[in-house]
């Protein structure tokens, strides 16, 4: 159902989810919507080939606490430029942006890559293979949400 | 023989049809110069009056269906958070319900904008924002900022389910007439916007046609249903010629322009999902009936904005096509000027009824374009990708003209053409429709008659919209 039942009296916490631009590898994204809700998180899940601002709205209308980016194809350095930026931008900066999905392939290549897609303002950024419980794990802790 | 009227009541004109149901025939119809600033009775009278004198069954305690436009028509104000999302609902629920918008805002309201709304005095306002679950600071500022506002009007709260009822509580608090109704946006991707169309035309019976004084008809005639904006009705039409009735095949997907004075609006009745292998929707999804209003292209207060959109040199070029002389920019320019300040003009000579028509096929070109939705091409590493935003209409089977250019002008094909408009920019505009017009303003009679005489209303459609010339 898409009301979210409020346990305790506090919100469920509201995750915005999808593949980032022009990427249409849906298979991870959906894999990760479907921990995440059994985590007992509400998912706003956008699925694939979602422009950058359509995370940001869904993320103002949801009032999200946090953003999950997926991107596979090769080209998230061009799609997440400036993403925490223009989340300052419209005035939700305090949302928590993760990044996962293949960043790049070569492993020697991660530091750097994880590097890179911090400057744009992901809080989190995962190497290829993490497993969606990690990320789980580190929203739990992040939120405050541990019991 | 049994007989039914139908009457709208519309700023500048009280029209009436009167039709026998049992053989789906138009017996008359009557125009009158509309009375709503002094007695709406007064013109109701006149046309029933000119029913009569054409038909010789006596018309008194005939069934009557009535809409209206008069006064303004139902002038509401929307308020949303993200502008393309909860707000956009919004705006798509008031004028699905036959609003005319004159005040849409997103996020939270600064008092700037509450003096607009107070001074701008809307017959109606719609207070959405928020998914359910979602963001509820925005939705209870706007809240505040209006039950602390002097706005009179009724105030419909449709947003996050978690904090509506708060809001609602704290509007009628302070004294405003609040209505709850379910989150137009429950979710991202989903639009829920029956309950509150049925909240909006129950508040237009209730309040609006009573403080216009259109309820009195109730004393003068035997009123079936409820009284109902025109634009509603408009759009029952085009429900009901798509959809058929009674075993009468419907026509499939429709598109309706009406062109007027001030104004010009589409309706399409079409799902609008993609014709183009692979493409993708994306965006709000879109609704079956969907309405838009272009509120700068008009025929006459806005015919100096329909040659700013289209250019005057693409206006002049349309115009000249049809006359046999080449038309100049300045003489396009002084006949617009003319037309501003004449909203009852009549074209007369070959030289006016072509740029008349000109202006026309440009209005109803960029009123179909912003309808309709748009193919963009992305690239991506495995090639090129289409994404859909808006109903695709390239397949809609008919295209129906209304207003006084299209019933009346002499290029009325050419005009309505416009919905064909260039492929240039993506737009998903009709490519092959067959082109009706309305030439005895029935449509809005169509439309009342529709839900209690389906068959009759389709068979009077069938006769009456006409192959346009
Ligand atoms: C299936 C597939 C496709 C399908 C996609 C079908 C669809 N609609 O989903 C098709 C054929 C369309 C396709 C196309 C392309 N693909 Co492809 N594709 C794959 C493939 C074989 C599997 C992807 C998959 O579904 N995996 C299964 C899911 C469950 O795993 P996952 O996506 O990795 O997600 C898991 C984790 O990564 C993580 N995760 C994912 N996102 C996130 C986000 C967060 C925040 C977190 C915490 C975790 C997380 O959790 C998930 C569950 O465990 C991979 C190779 C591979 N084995 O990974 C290539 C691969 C992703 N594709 C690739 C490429 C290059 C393309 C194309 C550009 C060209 C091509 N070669 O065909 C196009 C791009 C099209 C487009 N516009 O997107 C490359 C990308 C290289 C890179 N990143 O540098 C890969 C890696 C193949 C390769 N080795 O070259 N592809």
């Amino acid at each position: 159902m898409s009301q979210g039942e409020r346990s305790s009296g506090r919100r469920q916490p509201v995750i915005v989810l999808g593949t980032i631009g022009h990427d249409a590898h849906i298979v991870g994204s959906s894999v990760v919507r479907f921990a995440l809700e059994e985590a007992g998180f509400k998912v706003v899940f956008l699925g694939a080939v979602v422009p950058p601002e359509e995370f940001i709205a869904a993320a103002k209308e949801s009032a999200a606490d946090a953003i999950l980016v997926s991107s596979l194809y090769g080209m998230a350095r061009i799609d997440c430029a400036d993403f925490g930026a223009k989340c300052e931008e419209a005035g939700i900066g305090h949302v928590r942006l993760y990044l996962g999905g293949i960043l790049v392939t070569d492993p020697e290549e991660w530091p750097e890559t994880e590097a890179l897609f911090r400057s744009y303002g992901f809080h989190r950024v995962y190497p290829p293979q993490t497993k969606p419980n990690v990320a789980i794990a580190d929203l739990k802790s992040d939120l405050g949400l541990t019991a | 023989m049994e007989l039914a009227i139908a009457v709208d009541f519309g700023s500048t004109f009280t029209k009436g049809a009167a039709f026998d149901v049992t053989s789906g025939k138009l017996l008359g119809v009557a125009y009158q110069p509309s009375t709503v600033e002094s007695d709406i009775r007064i013109g109701l009278r006149a046309v029933l009056d000119q029913l009569q004198s054409g038909i010789r069954h006596p018309i008194a305690g005939a069934p009557t269906h009535v809409c209206s436009s008069a006064a303004g028509g139902l002038r509401m104000v929307v308020i949303g958070l993200v502008p393309s999302l909860s707000l956009e609902a919004a705006q798509r629920a008031a004028l699905g319900a036959g609003a005319k918008i004159i005040g849409a805002f997103g996020h939270k309201l600064p008092p700037m904008v509450l003096r607009q709304i107070e001074a701008a005095n809307p017959d109606l306002i719609l207070l959405a924002g928020g998914i359910d679950g979602g963001d509820e600071a925005t939705i209870q500022h706007n809240a505040r900022m209006l039950a602390e506002s002097a706005v009179k009007a009724p105030i419909i709260v449709a947003g996050n389910y978690s904090i509506s009822g708060e809001c609602h509580q704290l509007l009628v608090e302070h004294g405003k007439a609040g209505l709850l109704a379910p989150n137009i946006l429950p979710e991202i991707d989903r639009i829920e916007i029956d309950k509150v169309h049925a909240t909006i035309r129950d508040l237009f019976v209730r309040h609006i046609t009573r403080a216009k004084g259109i309820d009195q008809v109730v004393n003068e005639v035997r009123l079936i249903g409820e009284i109902i904006p025109t634009p509603s009705a408009v759009l029952a039409a085009c429900q009901l010629l798509s959809d058929g009735a009674n075993g009468r095949k419907g026509w499939g997907d429709i598109v309706i322009a009406d062109i007027g004075g001030a104004t010009t609006d589409i309706h399409s009745a079409a799902t609008g999902a993609p014709t183009r292998p692979g493409a993708i929707p994306r965006g709000l999804p879109e609704l079956f009936l969907k309405r838009t209003v272009e509120g700068d292209l008009g025929m006459r207060a806005n015919a100096a904005t329909i040659v700013e959109r289209a250019g005057a040199a693409h206006v002049v070029a349309l115009a000249s096509s049809l006359a046999n002389e080449t038309i100049s920019e300045v003489q396009l320019r002084s006949y617009v000027e003319r037309l501003g300040t004449n909203s009852n003009y009549v074209p007369s000579g070959d030289t006016e009824s072509a740029m008349d028509a000109g202006l026309a096929h440009a209005a109803i070109c960029i009123a179909m374009q912003r309808h309709a939705g748009k193919l963009r091409e992305v690239f991506t590493a495995s090639g090129a990708a289409l994404l859909q935003y808006g109903k695709d209409l390239s397949n809609v089977a008919t295209v129906i003209g209304v207003g006084g250019v299209l019933a009346r002008g002499r290029h009325a094909r050419f005009a309505l053409q416009g919905v064909v408009g260039s492929k240039a920019d993506g737009s998903l505009c009709p490519t092959k429709p067959r082109f009706l017009i309305d030439r005895s303003y029935i449509l809005y009679a169509i439309g009342l008659i529709a839900a209690t005489n389906g068959a009759a209303a389709f068979d009077l459609a069938e006769t009456l919209l006409t192959e346009a010339q």
